[in-house]
């Protein structure tokens, strides 16, 4: 336990303390003895972390073991941290309020390229070495997961060791080897053994690290409580996760490349889990978490099956993700009994040659129906998302985007809707590739070029079409890193040093300590960013095999040049090379 | 029916602020699965009303809920129910049926029993000045506080309190006093104790280790 007297201290000088007392319900109980002591960290506010569902999977999963106790470790808002700091007390969990510092690991769950600076953050608060080496037999081991460690090549001088993939699969068979005697250093050269773990102060160069799916998704961990927070989380519901993988293929996305093969739940499955949540958290929202839900085979009987058990307690269900098209819109006019809320789809690209050439299978016509059906339900709130920066992307294809929008913008008659006026968004964002995707070998635009397509945009889109785009200095140092080599870990810590911080945040960023961060390392940010691969070339992220071959990403790069589609895994196989492994793909779902 | 919770705000549950505390309840209700009552309208609530808001850090004996439920269920059967289901630190004391003669929560209490603990250099001294301080009325203990329609209006607190004393106990100085809890003219307890640390010389540099709500009366 730590210093509870001075913590209560502090805690009158931050706002909305709650985040950092834990005590909410369905808190794990920690076990008496000598147990593994394992930190949970999130690098990012508890709000953000909280709202992560793979967070709540491995809490719930590591604490369900008889020998280890897992707690949670967010990074504290700047009020917070200078209280901290100015008492000389260290970051510390929120179950037992114990100095990070004291824990036998420190997993860090890492979702975006630009949290690394709070994950030093973390360890600066906690007083432990930023760099590996320099760590020894009494720090805690450095463990890092999530999406951004399909190439953990630019951290490997940071964390003592990666798990790639899924780490349900692995962690508890881990933390058992941990168990064995307990030794920092035996324990980094065994699980340099176990399948999907990256060990970089063992593994060389030409090491290959697989990574690390469940396979049965209904037999999986999933827990039957989550945490529920006192002050509002950004997703305050009950989550059910109704498959993993995504059938679409989208060459830009890496979440459709690195989680395959599709891998869908049974509805029961799903019904029980949704209703055990509920009664355990007393949440009235239960929200059908995917890639791409609408595309879950048994999507249609799901949300029947929960509507008519739940409307009557007050309970609504909802889908994060829609698709533009009619099945998705029957879905929402089901589930939402108010037109009120913004309805969000993903066009991704203004022409069709640009929709063919990143795969995404939309036509214009689909997306004009479905506008239609949904102006015709009621709905006058709209969110688009698109990217620019895409390759093979011309101006014209930019100005394609303000087109569309203006198409749409006129096809709606306000007269028509009772006086509603239309309420029209769209969202752009700069393309970032990303490795282990097809788009992994092509350069990224320079800010100046987002820029000037942005201006494009701006001048090219009614002032009555609400315009937001991305921050184009934080993409390309979010591209940086993204394909980014052993080089990068020097900039981290520069940058960190420099006092960047929350880089996700707006209000933190700041675009000129970056740049002299890579200044200071001999590096610029945009020979990382804008770098082209030839399709033979070896690539810093090769050490990882994450299960699709080079040879599918080539050839899927090579049919973007000529806007060819690809068919889904749904409707037909491309041979990705997920099937060679593991057998041919099984999508068919029982009930 | 309608019930009326009571219950303890304690240990880390003083961090949580009140609109934290509502929510915590609905969610404490539905795992409880109690039959509520909603409002009508497109956003449908829980029909519940709390007595007053209970400042952040500061900890209670003596708060209350009302709700309404659908069906007579006994008090024992909902106390049963909801007692497993309560957060750490949110306690439940009882939960009572009431009349239908019975007033809402805002109109139901007078005053409410404070004791606040505070660290000084001497709490003897600094008790004894206290006392003949507030017994003094013509000395000011008046301060500034915000109100909807003022930022810095002015309120006297003396005519808002009552049963008021200060000693010494364990190194630290108690202060223990009633303060009016009515809706009209409600005394946070923290403008209370600023106007104590404004107006009494040996209060100026205390620190506040506790501010305890004891019971609150009709
Ligand atoms: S092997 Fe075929 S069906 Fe399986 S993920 Fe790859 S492309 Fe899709």
């Amino acid at each position: 336990m730590g210093d509870t007297n001075r913590i209560k201290d502090i805690l009158k000088n931050v706002m909305k303390p709650s985040r950092y007392t834990g005590g909410e319900f369905n808190e794990e109980t920690m076990k008496e003895g000598d147990v593994i002591n394992y930190a949970l960290a999130f690098p990012d506010t508890y709000e953000v972390g909280m709202s992560h569902l793979g967070m709540k999977i491995l809490y719930h999963l590591l604490n369900g073991m008889p020998n280890v106790n897992c707690e949670r470790a967010f990074a504290p808002q700047d009020d917070m941290a200078e209280e901290l700091r100015k008492h000389d007390m260290p970051l510390f969990s929120l179950e037992t309020y114990r100095s990070l510092r004291d824990f036998d690991f420190i997993g860090f769950s890492l979702q975006y390229e630009m949290c690394m600076t709070t994950v030093l953050h973390m360890l600066s608060l906690s007083d432990i070495p930023f760099w590996r080496e320099d760590r020894g037999t009494d720090d805690p081991i450095i463990m890092a997961g999530g999406s951004v460690t399909v190439n953990p090549i630019p951290y490997n001088k940071i964390f003592d060791m990666f798990v790639i993939g899924e780490a349900e699969e692995v962690l508890p068979e881990l933390m058992d080897l941990y168990d064995t005697d307990r030794n920092r250093e035996a324990f980094l050269k065994a699980a340099a053994q176990v399948e999907g773990v990256y060990v970089p102060s063992v593994h060389g160069k030409d090491a290959r690290i697989r990574r690390l799916y469940v396979k049965d998704m209904d037999k999986a961990f999933f827990p039957d409580k989550f945490i529920v927070p006192f002050t509002e989380a950004i997703f305050d519901r009950a989550a059910v996760e109704v498959m993993r993988g995504c059938p679409r293929g989208c060459r830009f996305c890496q979440a459709g490349m690195i989680y395959r093969p599709v891998r869908q739940k049974n509805v029961s499955t799903l019904y029980d889990q949704a209703e055990k949540l509920i009664a355990s958290t007393g949440y009235n929202e239960i929200s059908l978490s995917s890639l791409s839900t609408t595309d879950y085979m048994g999507c249609e009987k799901l949300v029947n099956d929960l509507y008519d058990r739940f409307a009557s307690e007050k309970t609504t269900v909802n889908l994060p993700s829609l698709r533009i098209d009619a099945f998705s819109m029957k879905l929402a006019k089901k589930l939402q009994t108010t037109r009120t809320i913004a309805l969000t789809f993903a066009p991704e690209a203004g022409s069709q040659r640009m929709r063919d050439v990143i795969n995404k299978n939309i036509t214009e016509d689909e997306i004009m129906a479905t506008l239609s059906e949904a102006f015709a339900s009621g709905y006058n709130k709209i969110k688009l998302y698109f990217m620019i920066g895409l390759p093979y992307e011309t101006d014209e294809d930019v100005l394609d985007i303000c087109r569309l929008l203006k198409k749409i913008y006129y096809s709606y008659s306000t007269a028509a809707q009772k006086g509603k006026p239309l309420m029209l968004s769209a969202s752009v964002a700069c393309f970032v590739p990303k490795p282990h995707t097809p788009f992994e070998f092509f350069p990224q635009d320079s800010a100046e070029e987002f820029k000037r397509k942005i201006r494009l945009l701006l001048d090219g889109v009614p002032k009555k079409i609400k315009l937001s785009y991305h921050e184009p200095d934080l993409s390309i140092i979010e591209g940086a890193f993204a394909r980014g080599d052993e080089r990068l870990n020097d900039v981290i810590v520069s940058a960190y040093n420099k006092g960047c911080i929350f880089d996700s945040w707006t209000d933190h960023f700041d675009a000129g300590k970056w740049e002299e961060a890579f200044k200071d390392c001999g590096l610029t940010i945009s020979e990382f960013a804008e770098r082209r691969f030839g399709y033979d070339e070896s690539l810093p992220w090769d050490i990882i095999d994450i299960g699709v071959s080079k040879a599918f990403l080539v050839k899927e790069a090579e049919k973007a040049e000529r806007a060819e589609t690809t068919p889904n895994c749904f409707e037909k196989c491309s041979a990705c090379g997920i099937s060679e492994k593991d057998g041919k793909c099984r999508f068919e779902i029982q009930d | 029916m309608r019930y009326r919770i009571n219950y303890r705000k304690i240990a880390s549950a003083i961090y949580i602020s009140h609109l934290d505390i509502q929510r915590a309840f609905q969610r404490a209700f539905h795992r409880a699965d109690l039959p509520l009552e909603y409002t009508m309208g497109f956003n449908p609530h829980e029909k519940m009303s709390y007595s007053p808001p209970l400042p952040l850090f500061v900890s209670s004996d003596d708060e209350y809920i009302d709700l309404d439920l659908a069906g007579d269920e006994s008090a024992k059967e909902i106390y049963d129910r909801l007692r497993p289901q309560m957060p750490k630190g949110l306690v439940l004391n009882g939960v009572t049926k009431l009349l239908p003669t019975e007033k809402p929560l805002s109109k139901t209490f007078k005053w409410a029993d404070y004791e606040f603990t505070l660290k000084v250099d001497d709490p003897t001294g600094a008790a004894l000045e206290t006392k003949e301080y507030y017994e003094d009325d013509d000395r000011p203990l008046t301060t500034t506080k915000r109100t909807k329609t003022n930022k810095n209006a002015v309120v006297d607190i003396r005519p808002l309190t009552c049963e008021f004393d200060a000693r010494e106990s364990e190194g630290s100085l108690i202060i223990r006093s009633f303060l009016n809890m009515s809706n009209e003219s409600l005394l946070n307890p923290l403008t209370f104790l600023k106007a104590l640390q404004e107006n009494i010389p040996s209060l100026k540099d205390a620190k506040t280790e506790k501010i305890h709500k004891i019971k609150a009366y009709r």
